[in-house]
C-alpha cells in the first residue's frame, strides 16, 4: 500500500500522460506533422465532405493512418477546427462515464447517496429529474428509454435517392420536434468500446452489440444527430431550479424525438441502433456546431444551449454533412468567459491539450460533478458555462448578424472581430451575468432556501411572511463576484 | 412567464409563416416534392412499438406524492399550470370546471386541464408516424403537467380515454374556441389545425375559465 502511494506521488507519476502511437511494422508514416493538421483544417473549412468521399479516400491522403488497438488501419475523422484527432484513440467504455462511476460508488459516499438515494424537495424537479424522482413513473424518459424495441419493416421504399432521403429525414426530425438535425459520417474514433452501449433504463439487446467499433462503422456508415434547444430566458437563471427546468425538459424532449425518429427509420425498412456513438463526436461530424472551451457543443443558432442526445447509427443511404466553422476556435482562444465564471474552476484558461489522441479543450469533469451534492437543495445542474457563453443568445436578428460577421471574416483577421464582439457582450450582458428571472412562482430574487411567494396577485396564506425584493439582480447560490451584489442588497 | 427576448413571440411566429411565401419557389424543398412525405404522414405503422404515442399511452401512472405542496391562491395556481403547459409546447390551454358538467363527463374530478397543440395533419385521419406527431407533442405536455401535479400531492390523470366529441366539448367549456358547423373545434388563432391533447382530470384547486 505504502509503495503504491509512494509511486503515485513520485514525480514520474505526476507527469501528464504522453500519447504514444503503435504503428505496425511496414507502415511508412508514423508522425502527424503540422502540415497535415493545417491540411485537415482546410478540409474542415470546405464543409462539403460526404461519407462516400471519405470512404473512398486512401488513408495516406490525409496524413498517416491511425491504428486501432487490434492493428487495423483507421480513417481519420474530420471533426472541424476545434477538435483534431492527432494520435491513437482508445475507444472509451461507456461505463467509465461520471454517472456509471458514481452509481458504482467510485466517487465516494456523499456523491453516491446524492445520486441514488436522494429525492428532490421540489415537485417540479421530482417530475423532471431522472435521479431524484420520488416515483420514476412520473418521469417521461423512463418510458421512452425502456420501451421494447420495434422490428425493422421488411418493405423498403421503391425509389432510393440518398439526397432526397437526407432532406426527408431532416424534415421528419423537425416535424417531430427537433430544432437542429445533421447527418455525419460514422467513424470508429468516436464510438464506444465494443460491447458497451449507452442505455439509461432499457437494454440494448440487439445482434450488433458484440460488434467492434470498426465493424459497426463499416456496417452503419451514417450517424444522425438531432437536438432541441433550451429556452434562453429560463436558462438565464443558471444555478437555480428555473435553469434546471430549461435543461431537463429539453433533454426529455430530445429522448422522445430520437426515439420517434429511430422508430420511423425502422418503419422505412432500415436498421437504427442507439447507444453506440459518442454524442458530441456525432454532433461535430454532423456539422451541428463546434466544441467550445466549456466542453459544450456551440451551435450557430442557439450557441451552447443545446443538449446532445444519444445519436442514431443507421444503414439508411444518406448524404453526410461535413463539420462547420463558426469561429468558435478563434473565439474561445480569446474569450475565457466560461472559465472565469465557473464556480468550481473546472474550465481551463490554458490552451488545448491532447487527451486520448484528441486535441481539444478539456474540462475537469470531476470537480464539475462533485459540487452537486453540496448544492442539491438549490439546483441540480449548474449550467453557468452555458448561460454566460457569448454564443448563447436568443435567436434574434442581431445575434445572427454577429455570428455571420465572425463566420465570414477570414481566419487571420478574426481576433480583432472577436475582441469587439466580446466587448459588446461584456458591456450589454455583463461580465458575470446574474439576472432576475421569475417562472411559475419561482423567483431568483429570493434568497436561496427562502420559500416566500413574490406573486403580487397571490392571496394565499403562506406560512412565512411576504418579503418582496426590488431590483433586477438575481440571487444565485454560492460564488464569486455575484455574492457582492447580495451583500449590498441586504 | 419569463420575459421573452428577441421580439414578440406571436408576431415572430406569424412572420415566419409569411416568410415562406417570399422564398424562391424553384430552390425550395418542401413536402410537395418529397417522395417519402405521404408515407410518413399516412402509412399505418408496421410495428406499433415504433410509435411514441403507443409507448406513452401505455405507460402506467405514478403515485401521488404523500405530502401536499404549499399552494398559491387558485387564480395564481391556474396561471402556473398554463405557464408550464405553454412552456412545454401547448398553444392553447384552458381549465374547465367539471362541477358544471354531467357526472359521466366529470368522472369524479372537479377540474379538467384542456390543452391544444398545433396540428398540420389531423391525427384522427393520418395514422402515419408524422400524422401522429401532434399526439406525441400533446402527450409530452400533458404527461409532464400531470406528473408535476401528482408530485405536488394532488390527483391528476391523463390516462382516461375521452372520445373526440367529448374533448372538443370540454375545450369549448375551457374557453379554447367554438364549435363550427361540423362540430369541430375552431380556435381563434389556429382555426381547425389544433389537436386537443389528452385531458388532465385533477383535483388541484384552480380557477376555471369560462
Amino acid at each position: 500500500m505504502a509503495q503504491t502511494i509512494e509511486r503515485m506521488n513520485s514525480p514520474e507519476a505526476r507527469k501528464p500522460e504522453v500519447t504514444t502511437r503503435t504503428v505496425p511494422a511496414g507502415s511508412s508514416a508514423a508522425v502527424v506533422d503540422e502540415r497535415v493538421l493545417a491540411r485537415r483544417a482546410r478540409e474542415a473549412k470546405k464543409a462539403k465532405m460526404t461519407a462516400v468521399n471519405e470512404a473512398d479516400r486512401v488513408s495516406t491522403d490525409i496524413g498517416s493512418p491511425l491504428v486501432a488497438p487490434d492493428g487495423t488501419l483507421r480513417m481519420v475523422p474530420n471533426l472541424g477546427r476545434t477538435v483534431t484527432v492527432v494520435g491513437m484513440v482508445t475507444n472509451v467504455d461507456v461505463n467509465d462515464g461520471p454517472h456509471p462511476k458514481n452509481i458504482r460508488g467510485e466517487l465516494g459516499k456523499a456523491m453516491n447517496h446524492w445520486y441514488t438515494k436522494t429525492v428532490a424537495k421540489d415537485p417540479l424537479m421530482r417530475a423532471t429529474d431522472n435521479s431524484h424522482a420520488a416515483d420514476k413513473r412520473n418521469f417521461l424518459t423512463t418510458f421512452t428509454n425502456a420501451a421494447s424495441k420495434g422490428i425493422v419493416n421488411e418493405q423498403k421504399p421503391k425509389v432510393v435517392d440518398p439526397a432526397a432521403l437526407s432532406r426527408h429525414i431532416k424534415k421528419v426530425a423537425k416535424h417531430l420536434g427537433a430544432d437542429l438535425v445533421g447527418i455525419g459520417a460514422a467513424n470508429p474514433a468516436f464510438m464506444y468500446a465494443s460491447g458497451s452501449r449507452y442505455v439509461q433504463d432499457g437494454e440494448a439487446n440487439d445482434k450488433y452489440q458484440s460488434m467492434s467499433p470498426d465493424a459497426l462503422a463499416k456496417r452503419f456508415p451514417f450517424v444522425i444527430q438531432t437536438t432541441v434547444a433550451w429556452d434562453h430566458d429560463t436558462l438565464q437563471a443558471h444555478r437555480h431550479h428555473i435553469g434546471d427546468m430549461s435543461y431537463h425538459h429539453t433533454s426529455m424532449k430530445n429522448a422522445m424525438v430520437m426515439k420517434a425518429l429511430e422508430g420511423y427509420i425502422k418503419e422505412m425498412g432500415y436498421t437504427a441502433i442507439r447507444g453506440a456513438v459518442n454524442p458530441q463526436g456525432a454532433g461535430l461530424a454532423a456539422g451541428l456546431g463546434e466544441l467550445g472551451r466549456n466542453g459544450m457543443m456551440i451551435t450557430e443558432r442557439f450557441g451552447a444551449r443545446v443538449h446532445m442526445p444519444d445519436p442514431i447509427l443507421t444503414d439508411m443511404p444518406l448524404v453526410a454533412d461535413g463539420p462547420i466553422d463558426l469561429g468558435v476556435e478563434d473565439f474561445c482562444k480569446i474569450c475565457r468567459k466560461c472559465a472565469s465564471n465557473c464556480p468550481t474552476n473546472s474550465i481551463s484558461f490554458g490552451p488545448k491539450v491532447v487527451y486520448n489522441g484528441i486535441q481539444k479543450y478539456k474540462i475537469n469533469w470531476l470537480t464539475c460533478y462533485k459540487i452537486r451534492p453540496y448544492v442539491a437543495d438549490h439546483y441540480g445542474s449548474c449550467l453557468t458555462c452555458v448561460a454566460v457563453c457569448p454564443f448563447t443568445k436568443p435567436d434574434a436578428w442581431w445575434r445572427r448578424v454577429g455570428g455571420k460577421l465572425l463566420k465570414t471574416t477570414p481566419i487571420k483577421a478574426r481576433p480583432p472581430v472577436v475582441r469587439a464582439l466580446k466587448w459588446i457582450d461584456d458591456t450589454f450582458w455583463g461580465e458575470f451575468p446574474s439576472r432576475r428571472v421569475k417562472f411559475m412562482g419561482y423567483d431568483t430574487g429570493l434568497k436561496v432556501g427562502e420559500h416566500n411567494c413574490t406573486d403580487p396577485q397571490c392571496t394565499a396564506n403562506h406560512k412565512e411572511p411576504k418579503k418582496l425584493i426590488e431590483g433586477s439582480a438575481g440571487f444565485y447560490a454560492p460564488v464569486k463576484k455575484q455574492t457582492d451584489a447580495f451583500v449590498k442588497r441586504g | 412567464m419569463a420575459r421573452r427576448s428577441g421580439g414578440l413571440p406571436r408576431l415572430r411566429e406569424d412572420l415566419s409563416r409569411l416568410r415562406g411565401a417570399f422564398q424562391a419557389p424553384l430552390r425550395r424543398f418542401s413536402t410537395q416534392n418529397d417522395p417519402y412525405w405521404d408515407d410518413f404522414i399516412n402509412r399505418p405503422p408496421n410495428d406499433i412499438r415504433n410509435m411514441i404515442p403507443e409507448i406513452i399511452g401505455k405507460a402506467p401512472e405514478g403515485n401521488v406524492f404523500p405530502t401536499q405542496a404549499e399552494l398559491h391562491s387558485p387564480d395564481v395556481t391556474a396561471k402556473h399550470v398554463k405557464e408550464l403547459s405553454t412552456y412545454l409546447g401547448a398553444k392553447l390551454v384552458g381549465i374547465a370546471d367539471l362541477g358544471k358538467q354531467k357526472a359521466e363527463i366529470a368522472r369524479g374530478y372537479p377540474y379538467a386541464i384542456v390543452s391544444g397543440v398545433r396540428a398540420e395533419y389531423d391525427p384522427y385521419t393520418s395514422p402515419g408516424v408524422g400524422g401522429q406527431a401532434a399526439v406525441q407533442a400533446g402527450q409530452f405536455v400533458t404527461f409532464i403537467v400531470a406528473s408535476w401535479i401528482r408530485e405536488m400531492g394532488f390527483r391528476a390523470s391523463m390516462k382516461i380515454d375521452v372520445p373526440r366529441e367529448e374533448r372538443e366539448h370540454l375545450a369549448v367549456a375551457a374557453g379554447l374556441g367554438k364549435l363550427d358547423g361540423d362540430g369541430r373545434l375552431t380556435a381563434p388563432r389556429y382555426g381547425t389545425k389544433v389537436h386537443i391533447a389528452d385531458i388532465i382530470f385533477t383535483d388541484l384547486p384552480m380557477q376555471a375559465d369560462g
